[in-house]
């Protein structure tokens, strides 16, 4: 089992690229995977191909090829092996609709991404010192 | 005088007079034991007997004076024969040797009595000559082609079978009252056709009577009658004389025909329908007797007459028939061209107007009053159509006479005596009317339709005896117009289906259109919805690898290519606030309200405290007033209040002591908001762009905005059924109001579980 501090599921590149960028700059030492979508996500964590990853936080956007990040919330939580992951939704929507069905599913916590980079940078710095600094794990 | 009301003779009891006439006799005999219970006195002077001697004695006793021309049929006989047909109708008649004379007995039953009556028989025409003129008179009536040759056909014939001097054809008009309507005369007689008589010359139960017995006949108006015998009292065994062929006459009827100079009279009822049409009417100017089987032909040219004046009531005048119906295919197609029932009925080449022979016409549709032709005024239209709706004649009213019933429409007779409705929906006085102008017509009556009767008082009792002048008689009819012909009548009625057919596809079509408008309209907010949606992840990206250039590389660029950047960084922000705007927009139609009582006073604290954060260019002072709480969802009202009063924020620039006025108040049914600013104002001229979605208004661009916020400050209040609106004058200032209802008492809050 790898253990990993984040796992980021997130289709774009361009997303991806910026996420990388935040985390180098937050703390160089952080580790992380990328999960293009919900099904890659779900056999990382299982281990299907290769070792099962463990991550203390993962980060979920709403729209993926595939399942939706409501659907990965639901299935995760069914899921012996994952149902205790902080899963925490990351996406534009701000959508009270979106935002209800995901705490319905089982979601950690809601983050709307932010349009700036500035502010981007703000939230995964909170996100990185409460889930990852601050908050206890086993 | 005593006033001597018409009805008086209304009340004669004419069926039951006690007597026949003296052209023959009249045998009653009880209808089981066959015994002579009634004789006419004047059966002495036809067989050797009397009447005393006859009474209670069996038929068989009057066989010994009459003898049939058929051998060996006794009259006791006849009646068995009767009786097992249970009708005596078609033994009548009989031909009897009475003494010397020839006679016909006509045989009926009346209550407990067989009544048996003897009239002379002539034998002037045989048998094969009434068939042949019935034949020839069938054909010839049948084949009229004109109502009027009908009328005068059918006179023609009944005076050449009867040969009675004038023959004439006697309609009821509405009101009972009769007009000659055609007329065969000898020629030195002075002619009644189109005169008109009082209803009272023919009373009601004489019209009942007639109803019931097709045929009258007077003889000679100056014999005496011949009393039955035993005397009939009052309260005794009276014989009922309804079916009598001999029954005598009222002594009133008898004055009236003298009076006229008549000697002897006939009358063949006209029936259609179960009602009394008219009469064929023959008068003498002496005695004429008419035998049974001449009047039986006679009868028979009536019955003739009464079903083809039925078939010739709808066909009267086949082109102007032609012209109601093309009118009124025409108004259809014009209704359904454009589903404008007014615009179709009014407004078009084809009108309602022509649809009859009215001079005028209105249509009282959607409250408007729509007047075509010669007419009273809108108000007379208004004011008519309301005493119509009193009238509770849902559907179809018509009148020739309208003053006489209405009275302020005296002073529109010239132009609506005559008046037809249809009625679309009385509940919203909805109407189609037609006027007829006052046509003055000079009626000539019969003798002076106000003198018909006169009494006058003799052994202190009232007799009344008919008018002494027959002379003619001109009136001035006013307040009238011509009648609604069944033509027009049946027109309007048409018309009255189709305008209804009209709306009632109207209302679908609408529904249809506003199904496929909302079908549209949430196609468009879901396209809006998406498309902000999709903006927004490409901005965003956009907008980030600008920002990381500007941290990550800044120091390497130099100051211009910094300022360019922050540039790009900023128009990205105001697309992104756009697309924020309009998401929320698109949102609002289709977010649930979740309504709730809002105290205001910590909202607008919290907006004004965040809008001083956010605007730093100036601090205008803000008053606030009563803050009466809002009923509405919690996020949407406070969105439209961060629109009205950044608005009032951002627009006091211009001031020099910026001013924000808010204060609000429960007025009636409403709490209404008004947010007042002493910033450029609004010019009122474009007003109307407010509201609208993208509008800025010409004097607001150095001031940042995009033109979404009002126009999703208007969607919140209308989802909330509460009105927005605003007064300005460029330049003082702008006041916003904004007005939602008050909870109503027993609305229960959707969260209140």
């Amino acid at each position: 089992m790898k253990k990993v501090d984040i796992l980021y599921i997130e289709d774009n590149p361009d997303d991806v690229l910026f996420f990388e960028r935040i985390l180098k700059k937050i703390d160089d030492s952080l580790t992380f995977e990328v999960a293009g979508s919900g099904t890659e996500a779900i056999s990382m964590l299982n281990g299907e191909n290769s070792e099962s990853i463990r991550p203390r936080l993962v980060l979920v956007d709403m729209n993926l090829p595939g399942l939706s990040g409501v659907e990965i919330v639901r299935s995760l939580r069914h899921t012996q092996s994952t149902r205790h992951l902080p899963l925490v939704i990351f996406s534009t929507s701000d959508s009270p609709t979106d935002i209800r069905s995901s705490y319905e599913a089982g979601a950690t916590g809601y983050l709307v991404k932010s349009g700036s980079y500035k502010g981007r940078t703000q939230q995964l710095d909170h996100a990185h010192k409460f889930w990852i600094v601050s908050n206890q794990y086993f | 005088m005593q006033d001597v009301d018409l009805t008086s003779c209304d009340r004669e009891p004419i069926h039951i007079p006690g007597s026949i006439q003296s052209h023959g006799f009249l045998v009653a005999v009880q209808k089981d034991t066959y015994l002579i219970k009634k004789v006419s006195s004047n059966v002495g002077d036809y067989i050797g007997t009397t009447a005393a001697a006859l009474i209670d004695q069996p038929i068989q006793h009057l066989d010994s004076f009459i003898a049939s021309t058929v051998p060996g049929s006794a009259l006791e006989e006849l009646l068995n024969v009767g009786r097992r047909n249970q009708s005596y109708e078609s033994l009548s008649p009989q031909q009897m040797q009475v003494a010397d004379q020839d006679m016909n007995l006509i045989i009926h039953a009346s209550g407990e009595y067989i009544v048996l009556e003897f009239e002379p028989r002539l034998t002037w025409m045989d048998v094969l000559d009434y068939q042949k003129l019935i034949t020839r008179s069938l054909q010839e009536v049948q084949g009229a082609p004109t109502l009027q040759l009908l009328l005068d056909r059918a006179a023609k014939w009944v005076k050449s079978i009867t040969g009675f001097d004038r023959v004439m054809v006697y309609q009821f008009m509405e009101d009972w009252h009769g007009v000659v309507v055609a007329e065969q005369k000898e020629s030195h007689l002075e002619a009644f056709l189109g005169l008109h008589y009082p209803a009272s010359d023919i009373p009601k139960q004489a019209r009942q009577l007639y109803l019931r017995n097709l045929v009258r006949l007077i003889a000679d108006v100056s014999s005496t009658s011949a009393r039955l015998y035993p005397d009939e009292k009052p309260g005794s065994d009276i014989l009922d004389l309804s079916d009598s062929v001999l029954r005598s006459v009222s002594p009133i009827h008898i004055e009236y025909l003298k009076n006229m100079g008549v000697m002897a009279s006939m009358s063949i009822s006209l029936v259609i329908n179960g009602k009394l049409w008219g009469l064929i009417a023959c008068h003498h100017y002496s005695p004429r007797f008419v035998d049974y089987p001449a009047r039986t032909t006679a009868r028979f040219i009536s019955q003739i007459l009464s079903a083809t004046l039925e078939h010739h009531r709808g066909e009267t005048d086949s082109e102007f028939a032609n012209q109601v119906l093309s009118t009124g295919q025409q108004l259809l197609i014009q209704m359904t061209k454009d589903w404008d029932v007014a615009e179709g009925l009014v407004g078009r080449k084809d009108t309602i107007l022509q649809l009859t022979k009215a001079s005028g016409a209105a249509l009282v549709f959607e409250n408007k009053v729509y007047l075509l032709g010669t007419t009273p005024t809108e108000e007379e239209v208004r004011a008519l159509v309301k005493w119509l709706g009193t009238l509770q004649v849902d559907n179809f009213f018509q009148t020739d006479h309208l003053p006489n019933q209405y009275s302020p429409a005296l002073a529109y007779k010239d132009k609506a005596s005559g008046l037809m409705v249809v009625g679309l929906s009385p509940i919203l006085e909805e109407y189609v009317l037609w006027f007829k102008p006052e046509q003055i017509q000079l009626v000539s009556w019969a003798g002076n339709p106000e003198k018909s009767v006169s009494g006058h008082e003799e052994d202190g009792t009232i007799r009344l005896s008919p008018r002494k002048s027959f002379e003619k008689w001109t009136q001035e009819v006013k307040n009238t117009s011509l009648p609604w012909e069944d033509v027009e009548i049946a027109g309007a009625l048409r018309l009255r289906e189709d305008i209804l057919h009209v709306i009632t596809r109207k209302a679908n079509e609408i529904r249809r259109l506003n199904e496929q408008l909302k079908h549209a309209y949430e196609e468009l907010d879901a396209f809006s919805y998406t498309i902000s949606h999709d903006l927004r992840t490409p901005l965003t990206t956009l907008k980030s690898y600008t920002e990381i250039l500007l941290e990550d590389f800044g120091e390497e660029l130099d100051e211009e290519a910094r300022q360019i950047i922050d540039r790009i960084l900023r128009s990205a922000d105001r697309m992104g606030l756009l697309i924020q705007n309009v998401l929320g927009y698109s949102r609002l139609s289709r977010s649930e309200i979740n309504r709730q009582e809002i105290p205001m006073r910590p909202v607008i604290d919290t907006l004004l405290e965040d809008l001083r954060v956010a605007i730093t260019t100036h601090q205008p002072s803000v008053q606030i007033g009563t803050t009466p709480p809002l009923y509405g969802d919690p996020t949407m009202i406070g969105q439209i209040f961060a629109n009205v009063i950044s608005n009032a924020f951002k627009y006091s620039v211009s001031a020099k002591e910026p001013r924000i006025e808010i204060n609000g108040k429960v007025e009636g049914e409403e709490v209404i908001y008004a947010v007042r600013d002493n910033g450029i104002g609004i010019n009122m001229g474009q007003a109307s762009k407010v509201f609208d979605l993208f509008k800025r208004l010409d004097n607001t661009g150095s001031i940042e905005g995009n033109g979404v916020g009002m126009a999703i400050a208007k969607r919140i209040v209308n989802r909330h059924n509460g009105r927005i609106w605003f007064q300005s004058k460029e330049g003082e200032g702008t006041i916003f109001y904004v007005a939602l209802p008050v909870k109503k008492p027993a609305e229960v809050p959707a969260n209140s579980n």
